[in-house]
């Protein structure tokens, strides 16, 4: 028994003992003294419009992302033929498209149709001399209009309609659909008209020489589908620059600025505890501010509800408070934007 | 044709010109919603009151009232005159408001007192807005130098109103049962002050037991409740002459006496048996008109300001509650549904409000209600507060709060209707039942 008990005693003893210095409080829990940060929110817009800009220009006035140029003119279309897009180089490739176009105007989808057809009255004796090297060559690139070329050397020209028509009818299908373009049609033809000798030359040129040159530009024209000046920003002619030194002038007060213009009021508004019917009355001031935050003129004071003398007492509260918080303390660069404010008082809430 | 259509395409031009400028317009105006405020009293200087030789003294006394009444509506915080820059010297110029506006004080007193020739005295006082740098009002009054009091009143009361819209009620008075001696033997006397506590006078003497007293709303009388004679009876009293006279000759006791808002009715409770009913008495034709007419306690009745109603305490649903009812007794409706025991109601004298006790909790609590018992507030709460009464403007409450213990004994307090502004009354002994008077002529 006094066994037992001494060996209790002396194990119980010696856990408490080791537990005293080994179970003992944990450690505080230390935190790292760290400064507050302070923290404005701004609106998305307006952040946006702070962070545009170029990342390798220099800060000027207004953020610009990239000096935007005009997008150089297209000039009128000189050439006619069955690409989209005029060429600049002065290869005389269009006029044989013309040809091309004269004799089959189906196959070259790309020209609507009411060229062909004049061209075709106009030029079926002088093309027909001089076109077998040229369509020869064309057909050799647009499989299609082998065929019919042939054809319309050796036919009248409507005789070639007439055979187009029949034999060709199936390739032809998709053509209606391409035939709302007059204008341009229009421009190739007055164009046309004017120098029939020039062309002719043209076409004599094209024909003696390679037509490598309007296959180059096919292609380059295929590849360059986008017109490089097009860009999705609209434009400006501002220099490009990374962000402004001052804010957007057309930027909005931020939250903060607001809260701490609101913050400042309510400190400065005395309000006239107890009048009866406060909580239906409104007063609404407008005030003109100067650029150093002080009021300019006189305010404009609108008060609703309650008896007119208890409003007027109401009202009177609402302006010593606006003039008791002058000036106001505002960021400058955003002068455009609280060059005027409007402050509402609403005391429903209050009691 | 034609010109038609050109003036039409002017209009829409114009049209787009205008909202677009009005757009514009919109964009560059900041507008911020203030939907709170400070609560604390509105900081105003009070400049010395200019006056030579006699009327030194007078003009030292009148600013200090002056300044006192404004700091006890809870409304105004007087500057302390240490922190003044300019010294007013001629209360007829125009003060320099930038000294002001550097103390922070958004309303300023300046005035002057002169001796006329007569003997009299003229007091002028204006007053002026520091912000706005403009005068908002300027009095002068004529009175015997013994009036000088009433004076500083009255200025009180026109720079209340002209600050917070509402009317004053420093030019008042308060009649309340004076109580003196040990708890077990009290003496109760009626008593009359002004309502800072200054002028007091004891209007009875003591020898029996007074209880609620109320002022009459058109004549210097008070109507309460003495139990001379053994009997609990309604009484009314002359100030100035003393007079006294039972009203109504019932066979039962008569409590809880209220004037109508005419000054022409005295309504009252009448007990006979168990049960007591509420009663009018015509001070005229001296008639008698019963009102309620059930088994419960009907007691404790309040006309509204335009008399067409009375709200009273009864307990004919168990327990002690506020009821409403016409000025003839009819349509009754119960307008006091909360937990606890409502009684003393009292209709404010603007009408929108009924002020009560209300027992809850093992407490005495102060509140309002409307007069349709919706929006009750209670404004204070204690061990045992009791008695409202309302001051004539309707936004201060004064009532009584008695302390435990052997030493312990009522006091007045006032509260304003915001519940923050609560202070207490001085009296020289202990006091309770206060009743306001309307405003003085």
């Amino acid at each position: 028994m006094k066994i037992g008990v001494v060996i209790s005693s002396t194990l119980h003893a010696t856990i408490l003992t080791w537990g005293l210095w080994n179970i003992s409080a944990p450690k505080p829990f230390e935190v790292a003294k760290v400064e507050t940060l302070s923290a404005d929110f701004i609106p998305f817009d307006e952040f946006t419009r702070s962070v545009e800009g170029d990342a390798n220009a220099r800060k000027r006035e207004k953020p610009a992302p990239k000096e935007t140029k005009n997008p150089k003119e297209r000039e009128p279309a000189k050439n006619t033929g069955d690409t989209k897009i005029d060429i600049k180089t002065k290869s005389k490739a269009p006029p044989k498209p013309e040809q091309v176009e004269v004799s089959a105007p189906p196959p070259s989808a790309e020209v609507s149709e009411p060229t062909p057809i004049i061209k075709a009255k106009a030029q079926p004796e002088k093309s027909s001399k001089e076109t077998p090297v040229p369509t020869n060559e064309i057909s050799s690139l647009n499989e299609p209009p082998k065929p019919v070329n042939s054809e319309t050397l050796e036919d009248s020209p409507a005789k070639a309609d007439a055979g187009q028509k029949s034999a060709k009818l199936p390739e032809q299908a998709p053509l209606p659909v391409l035939r709302p373009k007059p204008p341009k049609a229009k421009t190739a033809k007055t164009k046309q008209r004017k120098k029939p000798d020039e062309i002719k030359k043209a076409i004599e040129k094209a024909s003696a020489k390679k037509v490598e040159p309007s296959n180059e530009d096919k292609i380059a024209a295929l590849l360059n589908k986008k017109d490089p000046s097009a860009t999705g920003k609209k434009r400006t002619t501002k220099k490009a620059s990374l962000g402004s030194e001052k804010s957007n002038s057309s930027a909005k007060l931020s939250r903060g600025e607001m809260d701490s213009l609101r913050g400042a009021i309510e400190q400065c508004w005395t309000v006239p505890a107890g009048l009866s019917e406060i909580e239906d009355m409104r007063v609404t001031i407008t005030m003109n501010l100067a650029k150093d935050g002080s009021i300019e003129g006189s305010v404009d004071i609108k008060a609703t509800g309650g008896q007119s003398q208890t409003r007027r007492a109401f009202a009177e509260s609402a302006r010593r408070a606006v003039l008791r918080c002058a000036p106001y303390n505002l960021p400058k660069a955003k002068y455009d934007t609280w060059s005027q404010v409007v402050v509402n008082f609403d005391p429903s809430q209050m009691f | 044709m034609p010109i038609i259509r050109k003036i039409m395409m002017c209009i829409a031009f114009s049209l787009i010109l205008a909202v677009t400028s009005m757009i514009n317009f919109a964009m560059a105006v900041v507008e911020i919603d203030i939907t709170k405020g400070n609560i604390e009293p509105l900081p105003i200087a009070i400049a010395d009151f200019l006056g030579s030789g006699k009327q030194r003294g007078i003009a030292d006394d009148i600013g200090r009232v002056i300044s006192s009444n404004l700091k006890n509506s809870g409304i105004f915080k007087p500057i302390d005159k240490d922190a003044f820059i300019q010294k007013i010297k001629d209360s007829n110029i125009v003060p320099r408001f930038e000294d002001w506006r550097v103390i922070n004080a958004q309303a300023l007193v300046t005035g002057r007192i002169v001796r006329e020739n007569d003997g009299r005295l003229k007091v002028e006082y204006r007053l002026w807005d520091v912000f706005g740098a403009d005068e908002m009002a300027s009095q002068q009054f004529f009175t015997t130098p013994r009036n000088w009091r009433r004076i500083a009143h009255i200025i009180s009361d026109a720079i209340y109103k002209r600050l917070t819209g509402e009317k004053g009620y420093f030019d008042s008075r308060i009649v309340y049962v004076d109580e003196t001696g040990p708890k077990n033997k009290r003496v109760k006397r009626l008593a009359i002050m002004d309502q800072d506590g200054a002028n007091r006078k004891i209007l009875t003497r003591g020898s029996d037991l007074v209880l609620t007293p109320r002022f009459s709303p058109s004549r210097q009388e008070i109507t309460y409740m003495s139990f001379e004679g053994g009997q609990p009876r309604v009484y009314l009293l002359q100030i100035e002459t003393g007079q006294r006279e039972i009203v109504g000759n019932f066979p039962g006791m008569t409590f809880s006496p209220r004037f109508s808002p005419d000054g022409q009715k005295v309504i009252m409770s009448l007990q006979i048996d168990g049960n007591a009913n509420i009663y009018t008495m015509d001070l005229r034709s001296r008639k008698t008109t019963r009102l309620t007419n059930t088994a419960a306690i009907d007691t404790g009745p309040s006309y509204s300001p335009d008399g067409n109603r009375i709200v009273f305490e009864s307990d004919r649903g168990g327990r002690q509650q506020l009821y409403v009812m016409s000025a003839n007794g009819t349509n009754t409706q119960r307008i006091s549904f909360g937990n606890g025991r409502y009684s003393t109601p009292v209709w404010s004298p603007r009408g929108d409000l009924v002020a009560f006790t209300k027992q809850s909790g093992g407490k005495f609590l102060i509140g309002v209600m409307r007069p349709d018992g919706s929006k009750e507030r209670i404004l204070t709460e204690g061990f045992h507060n009791e008695g409202p009464t309302w001051a004539p403007n309707g936004r201060v409450l004064m009532f009584f709060r008695e302390t435990r213990g052997e030493d312990g004994g009522p006091r007045l307090f006032s509260i304003d209707l915001t519940g923050y502004h609560e202070r207490l009354v001085p009296t020289e002994s202990y006091a309770s039942d206060p009743a306001w008077s309307p405003l003085l002529d």
